[in-house]
């Protein structure tokens, strides 16, 4: 039996998730008066993470395009800021990040014309495989090329800058992280909360169908996957401005697969959920790398199995049981 | 004046199965056919080929004036071929009148999509929803509909693009008597606008509804013509339908 709260909640799951997103930003923001140096460390990259788990989440949980080589664009948005900072000057993120966008923006669109746009509908194993292996491509390549440094990367870049805020300390980082965050979470709601959200839908269940009523749904595939890549590609960005560094295996599958663990672990569709996931994930890797030393990935890799046989809506399906959380096709019936 | 659609030695092979052999038929603006034939026959491949679910190994289909049996079903249904399939395709995730808005919302831009103004679709979609008897559910996802109600759901669809050709393929399947009476009264109302081919078993439906009717058998066509002439032909009474009609 449900309690009556639980009855209420699930009535307003639009007023859940506001506050439950305003209670967890309000947290997050108290992070830097209380937690240690090495936790604010780890809490900046988490968050930064954040951007490329609900990037992913908009083309995969909602628009259903299995992108398994997504980190290529973060890793494009890594090297954007390596390239422009590795002369010593301060990487600018009011010029950088927005560039990140626009790079990852144009690669969706290429590489998204290039898988969507035939005439026949691409399963998303093709997809996927075919993501899979630009990622592996674009790793390997930038590994062997000397002029962005090969295997080794860039490494070295100074302190980042937004505008006039010089980004020193611990807490600068992440309060930087914490806003892109909360932008990324922002474009991605906004997009999944507009009536688009019915196309993508039609998308992700029956493309045929819409194709069949005229639709070019190649177009809304190739938008969709170019804001996404803008927006993961933006998160590298500021992961390399933090980090100090770009490496070629931002842009590799290790990476595109805990994007993908992220994701089933915080539920597709859902934005919160991955969000969430990347906290749990990431938690639980930090722990669980502590005390079980090598065997902590066999762990990770267990617990994805276990979500993908018996939580298929993952962390945001437990919570949904409690009415708060919306899944995708539970949506507004209004 | 131009035929709504015209259908030149139509064949279709599935390696060594010839499921249409060079089948020819023309569509009048208005007309409403009804093709019949027992099962597999190659009704609802002709269907599908005609909306562009599958292309034809040989011959051409043209529609008012202009070949298009190389064309998209997405091309296709922009020049104004509306297609129903047999079994229900609805985005069950959605609800009944965001079905409907998305079927109607083909020409709208990402951008219009993304800044939230479909609203002249969504009163177009009020009033389809009306008009398939839907409108009481239409805050309901799909998925929850029954079979019937599905099915006008997709006639409703299909009837949003504002077609000159309607493709039914077995509007009544699975339906209650009552529920094909309904049927028919909304397929009544559906054809008055837009040329449409009916692919159905239920024969003394499709007599009540057609201005024509083509026999198919083995994927050939055996014969054509208004309901009582069709009745009359000796092959169609002998080898296609029992002798019933």
């Amino acid at each position: 039996m449900r309690l009556p709260a639980f009855v209420f909640l699930r009535s307003q799951p639009r007023r859940v998730r506001v506050v439950a997103i305003t209670v967890l930003v309000a947290a997050a923001a108290t992070v830097p008066s209380f937690a240690s140096a090495p936790t604010l460390s780890f809490a900046t990259i988490v968050l930064i993470y954040v951007g490329l788990a609900v990037s992913l989440d908009l083309v995969w949980g909602y628009t259903g395009i299995l992108s398994l080589g997504h980190a290529a664009f973060f890793g494009l948005g890594a090297y954007t800021v390596g390239l422009a900072a590795r002369g010593g000057a301060p990487p600018q993120l009011a010029v950088l990040a927005p560039l990140a966008f626009f790079g990852g923006i144009v690669a969706g669109i290429v590489i998204g014309t290039f898988l969507f746009a035939g005439r026949r509908v691409m399963t998303i194993i093709y997809v996927a495989i075919a993501t899979l292996a630009l990622s592996f491509i674009a790793e390997r390549s930038l590994a062997v090329w000397h002029y962005v440094g090969a295997s080794t990367g860039i490494s070295g870049l100074p302190l980042p800058r937004l505008l006039g805020w010089r980004i020193v300390t611990p807490n600068d980082f992440y309060l930087l992280a914490l806003g892109f965050a909360v932008l990324s979470y922002a474009v991605c709601r906004a997009v999944v909360s507009s009536p688009l959200r019915m196309v993508l839908t039609g998308i992700r269940v029956n493309e045929q169908r819409l194709q069949f009523l005229g639709y070019r749904t190649a177009r809304f595939k190739v938008t969709v996957f170019a804001v996404s890549g803008g927006i993961a590609a933006v998160s590298g960005a500021i992961y390399a401005a933090v980090l100090g560094f770009a490496s070629p295996t931002f842009f590799g599958i290790a990476l595109s697969t805990l994007a993908m663990i992220w994701v089933l672990v915080g539920g597709p569709g859902t934005l919160l959920g991955p969000a969430l996931g990347v906290v749990l994930v990431q938690y639980g890797s930090r722990v669980l790398s502590d005390r079980l030393l090598g065997w902590w990935q066999v762990a990770l890799g267990v617990l994805l199995l276990l979500v993908v046989l018996f939580f298929r809506h993952g962390l945001a399906g437990l919570l949904r049981r409690e009415a708060v959380l919306e899944l995708p096709g539970e949506g507004r019936a209004r | 004046m131009t035929a709504t659609l015209e259908c030149r030695s139509v064949s279709k092979r599935y390696g060594p199965l010839r499921a249409l052999d060079r089948v020819s038929m023309q569509l009048e603006p208005g007309e409403v056919r009804g093709l019949i034939g027992p099962n597999g026959s190659g009704k609802s491949t002709l269907l599908r080929i005609i909306g562009g679910a599958e292309q034809a190994s040989g011959g051409d289909i043209w529609f008012e004036g202009r070949r298009i049996d190389r064309f998209s079903a997405a091309r296709r249904s922009r020049l104004g071929i509306a297609m129903k399939f047999q079994i229900p395709s609805v985005f069950g995730s959605l609800s009944v009148l965001e079905n409907v808005v998305v079927a109607l919302g083909r020409g709208i831009g990402i951008l219009r999509w993304l800044s939230g103004r479909p609203t002249v679709e969504r009163r177009e979609a009020e009033r389809l929803l009306e008009l398939v008897g839907l409108s009481d559910v239409k805050d309901v996802h799909a998925a929850h509909l029954s079979h019937g109600q599905q099915q006008w759901l997709e006639i409703a669809m299909a009837t949003s693009v504002r077609p000159r050709l309607l493709l039914l393929d077995e509007p009544t399947a699975g339906m209650s008597p009552d529920e094909r009476l309904a049927t028919e009264k909304i397929l009544r109302v559906v054809a008055e606008q837009a040329a449409s081919i009916i692919v159905e078993h239920d024969i003394d439906f499709v007599r009540r509804i057609s201005d024509t009717i083509t026999v198919l058998h083995l994927g050939h066509m055996v014969g054509e013509g208004t309901p009582d002439e069709v009745r009359e032909l000796p092959q169609v009474r002998r080898a296609y339908l029992g002798g019933v009609v």
